[in-house]
């Protein structure tokens, strides 16, 4: 007895339906396991939707090439539409068929509800944290990076007194970012014990930030959400460096080292 | 055998013996009605000179800068504090399990320390020091205060005070805690709906001279011993030393206290977390829109709860705001949209006397310092919407805080000062701002279209404000569109807490949006779309039948 061939249509629509499980299910994970990220990195959802419509450009072009494999591709099709006769009993077969030809209708009603209706999401705060920072600070160095240990910590001392008196206020006393002027701000003052805060960039960068606050942001990282301080009027630079110092220790973290140019 | 039947009735005996230990222990424990809370050490640590010294440099490292290096409360960051860092050679201790005016056990100044003070400055320290590093301060902090060198074990056993069995919270023990919240007149500070605007609030100094505030017994998050009724039941039985808060433990009996601590919990609002909702919603209402506060439709609008923040941005920085939360309802209808904002002030101040905006010159320091004296200046009670002149394109928006240069910002300030001023026909004032530099400019007279209307009682005020859903001066004022997210924003002013200008509460942009019910036109869409699917199935169909079997 020949074994049975999946017929052309099932077998158009099981390789369409196993790449998208695959673009949207398994490449995901596949990625996070080479690139060897903690987080499975999605495909982009207009990504998805040029290749599926590759395959399915594909698909058509294979089924069409000639007559006879067209006839066999739309024949399910044209047999679901034309339906049965009532002498070959009125199966499962009858039902699904009235299934799809009820669904067919219904899912254009849908689409077209979903393009007309107004859109009532929320609107989300989608912003970048560390945007590139500008060139006139990116050769800034810590003019206290090499004094003794003993100089050392009393320029901690000093910046963390500076820190507790200025900063506290919305970064916290432990600099965990929960300060009681936290409470009232959506975006939250930044959390330097977390690991991918002041721990991610260099000592420069956060000086530019100190100075600079909120409203020296580029556009990219919205600005206008930020209530970060610019502190170019108030504080010298030799204070911002020394809280910069106190900053980093409080939270227990490491600035990033600056590329060297060589 | 005979060997282990002996041994079975040896094992039977040591277990009676230590269920009869444990129920003795258990007993003892009931009978002394110890108290144990949450944020208590699993064991006591005692002190030897290795501890102490240990507790010194953690000390100098982490609560210096606010406790003062000897412990006096005057650390740099202490003025600018309300209130301020406890003195610490004082020995006077707010947070106790022990008798009135009592030093306190160790276990209740760890707890201090494991959870800080919530709703002040004090942080908990639970993530950053270990439960050892946590006891080296207890025996570090005690030797700033010369009184516990005295206590001897037996005073340590006198002074803490005992706990009976929690009863449980019914409709009767409420009721009859109510009653005694009337009797023992704690109403007279605290007030009659537990907002603390008592007849005798605003009349309290705290034994170092500065004024201080019955509490709002309302706000969960503030409860600075805990919320829990034991905490509750502890509180006005060992009084607050240092502060009027006054011991109840030779007035009331048990039964009574656990009545009282379970009325005082269902004061505790139970409004939505702030902050919980970024959307409000402007409900759409057929006919004239609600001017009076207490008018029942304002109840079919859904409220959001606004949290709130000092002013911290820029000088005059204030870090000790009165106002931390405002309730918003908003309606509107063809023509008009109104808004309720109700939010707890303790009093009410109708009178204005000093120039309307702090400006950053008449502060030196980056925050507002508080000092040593704290005049009480009267100063109006007032709250401001804002919103951006023009619809943002895209997510670009001005600055939350009064816009920026190019990006003007419409303010809608009410104020409890205008509402008796003959001058105006209008308590709500509209005024353009472009950044926090210059004070916010008022419309001229004829531009004025907002109204407001606002009540005070029991400790909370209520207003509305209102305005034309467009208007002809759409250069300096917002125009309202049903359908889109309209970034909206608070500011707010406590007049006794000496509140003006800059000097203020504010909210970070969240989004107003005037509900729209889906147009039938999207519908009518939705359905010829149905009945063209249909159509083109059954030409389908026919066709192939026609066509017959292939
Ligand atoms: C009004 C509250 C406020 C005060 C006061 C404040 N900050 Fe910030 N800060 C923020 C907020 C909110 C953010 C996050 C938004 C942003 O990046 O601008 C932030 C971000 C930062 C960042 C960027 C961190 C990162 O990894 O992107 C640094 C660095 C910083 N603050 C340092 C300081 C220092 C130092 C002080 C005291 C001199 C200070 N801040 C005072 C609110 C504040
Ligand atoms: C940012 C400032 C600040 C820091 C840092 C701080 N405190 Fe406090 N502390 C306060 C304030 C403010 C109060 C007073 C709260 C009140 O009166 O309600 C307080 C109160 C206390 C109390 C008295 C509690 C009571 O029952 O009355 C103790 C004990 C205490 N702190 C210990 C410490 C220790 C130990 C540290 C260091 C690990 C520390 N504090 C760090 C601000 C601070
Ligand atoms: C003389 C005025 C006065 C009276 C009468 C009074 N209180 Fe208080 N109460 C205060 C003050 C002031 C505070 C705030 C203390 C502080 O800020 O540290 C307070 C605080 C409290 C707290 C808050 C504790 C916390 O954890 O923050 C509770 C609970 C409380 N009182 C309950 C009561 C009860 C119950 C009564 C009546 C049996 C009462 N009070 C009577 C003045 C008073």
């Amino acid at each position: 007895m020949p074994r049975r061939r999946m017929s052309l249509f099932w077998s158009v629509v099981v390789a369409c339906a196993s790449i998208y499980v695959f673009l949207a299910f398994v490449f995901p994970y596949a990625a996070m396991w080479i690139a060897g990220s903690e987080n499975a990195l999605p495909v982009p959802a207009a990504l998805i939707a040029i290749f599926m419509a590759l395959t399915i450009v594909g698909a058509l072009i294979h089924v069409s090439t000639d007559d006879d494999r067209l006839r066999e591709f739309l024949d399910p099709v044209v047999r679901l539409l034309r339906g049965w006769d009532r002498s070959e009993g009125y199966s499962t077969r009858a039902v699904a068929r009235l299934a799809v030809l009820t669904a067919f209708p219904l899912l254009v009603g849908w689409v077209v509800y979903g393009a007309a209706a107004p859109d009532t999401r929320t609107p989300s705060l989608l912003r970048i944290q560390h945007p590139t920072m500008p060139g006139r600070y990116e050769n800034l160095t810590n003019p206290f990076a090499d004094v003794d240990e003993a100089t050392r910590a009393q320029y901690i001392e000093e910046g963390t007194t500076l820190y507790q008196v200025n900063c506290r206020p919305c970064h916290g006393t432990k600099a965990d970012g929960a300060g009681p002027m936290a409470r009232g701000l959506r975006l939250k003052p930044a959390d330097f014990q977390d690991a991918g805060t002041i721990g991610t960039v260099v000592e420069s960068y956060a000086f530019w930030r100190i100075k600079e606050g909120g409203r020296g942001l580029p556009m990219a990282a919205s600005p206008w959400d930020s209530a970060m301080p610019a502190w170019k009027d108030e504080l010298s630079d030799e204070e911002i460096w020394k809280i910069v110092m106190a900053e980093y220790a409080i939270a227990g973290r490491e600035p990033r080292k600056p590329e060297s140019h060589e | 055998m005979r060997q282990g039947t002996s041994q079975a009735r040896t094992k039977l005996r040591a277990a009676a013996f230590h269920a009869l230990l444990i129920l003795c222990a258990g007993m003892a424990s009931v009978c002394a009605g110890q108290v144990v809370l949450d944020g208590f050490p699993t064991e006591t640590v005692a002190m030897t000179p290795e501890i102490v010294e240990a507790g010194r440099q953690l000390y100098t490292e982490r609560c210096s800068f606010c406790h003062g290096v000897a412990g006096a409360g005057d650390g740099s960051v202490a003025d600018y504090l309300d209130p301020r860092p406890r003195d610490l050679t004082s020995g006077i201790y707010k947070f106790r399990t022990t008798g009135t005016g009592e030093l306190p056990m160790d276990e209740d100044i760890f707890r201090v320390i494991t959870r800080g003070v919530p709703g002040t400055a004090m942080p908990s320290w639970t993530e950053v020091l270990t439960e050892d590093e946590r006891w080296q301060l207890v025996h570090y902090i005690k030797t700033f205060c010369e009184d516990f060198e005295y206590l001897t074990e037996e005073d340590y056993v006198e002074m803490r005070i005992t706990v009976g069995a929690e009863l449980a919270s019914t409709a009767e023990t409420v009721a009859k805690g109510e009653e005694l919240y009337r009797n023992m007149k704690c109403w007279e500070c605290h007030g009659d709906r537990g907002r603390g605007d008592g007849p005798a609030s605003g009349t309290h100094t705290d034994d170092w001279g500065y004024p201080i505030w019955p509490f709002n017994l309302t706000q969960g998050w503030q409860y600075r011993g805990g919320s829990t009724a034991k905490d509750i039941y502890i509180r006005f039985t060992t009084g607050i030393s240092g502060t009027p808060m006054p011991s109840y433990a030779d007035n009331l009996s048990d039964e009574e206290r656990w009545q009282l601590a379970h009325y005082i919990r269902t004061l505790i609002a139970e409004e939505a977390a702030p902050g919980s909702s970024v959307v409000l919603r402007s409900k759409s209402l057929k006919g004239d829109l609600p001017t009076d506060p207490s008018d029942p439709r304002w109840e079919t609008a859904e409220p959001t709860e606004i949290a709130l923040s000092g002013q911290v941005i820029t000088r005059p920085r204030w870090q000790n705001p009165a106002i931390e939360s405002i309730n918003v309802r908003s309606l509107y209808n063809e023509d008009d949209i109104a808004f309720l904002l109700e939010w707890d002030d303790r009093r009410e101040d109708r009178v204005h006397q000093v120039g309307d905006e702090l400006s950053a010159d008449d502060v030196e320091d980056t925050y507002v310092r508080l000092g040593s004296s704290r005049p009480q200046e009267a100063m109006r009670d007032a709250v401001a919407l804002q919103f951006p002149v023009k619809m943002p394109e895209g997510p670009v928006k001005p600055h939350f805080y009064r816009g920026a240069p190019g990006k003007s910002v419409n303010l809608w300030m009410w104020a409890a000062d205008r509402s008796g001023d003959a001058e105006r026909d209008t308590s709500v004032e509209e005024m353009n701002a472009t950044g926090y530099v210059d004070p916010p400019v008022p419309q001229p007279k004829e531009s004025q279209q907002t109204h407001g209307a606002a009540t005070w009682s029991e400790g909370k005020w209520q207003a509305v404000i209102s305005r034309t859903l467009t208007t002809e001066d759409s250069a300096k004022d917002i125009q309202f569109v049903p359908g889109l997210f309209i970034p909206i924003a608070f500011n707010a002013w406590e007049g006794s807490n000496g509140e003006r200008g800059l000097k203020m509460s504010m909210s970070s942009w969240y989004s107003l949006l005037l509900e729209t019910s889906t147009p039938v036109s999207v519908y009518l869409y939705s359905l010829v779309g149905i009945l063209l699917a249909c159509g083109f199935e059954l030409w389908l169909v026919r066709r192939l039948r026609k066509a017959g079997p292939a």
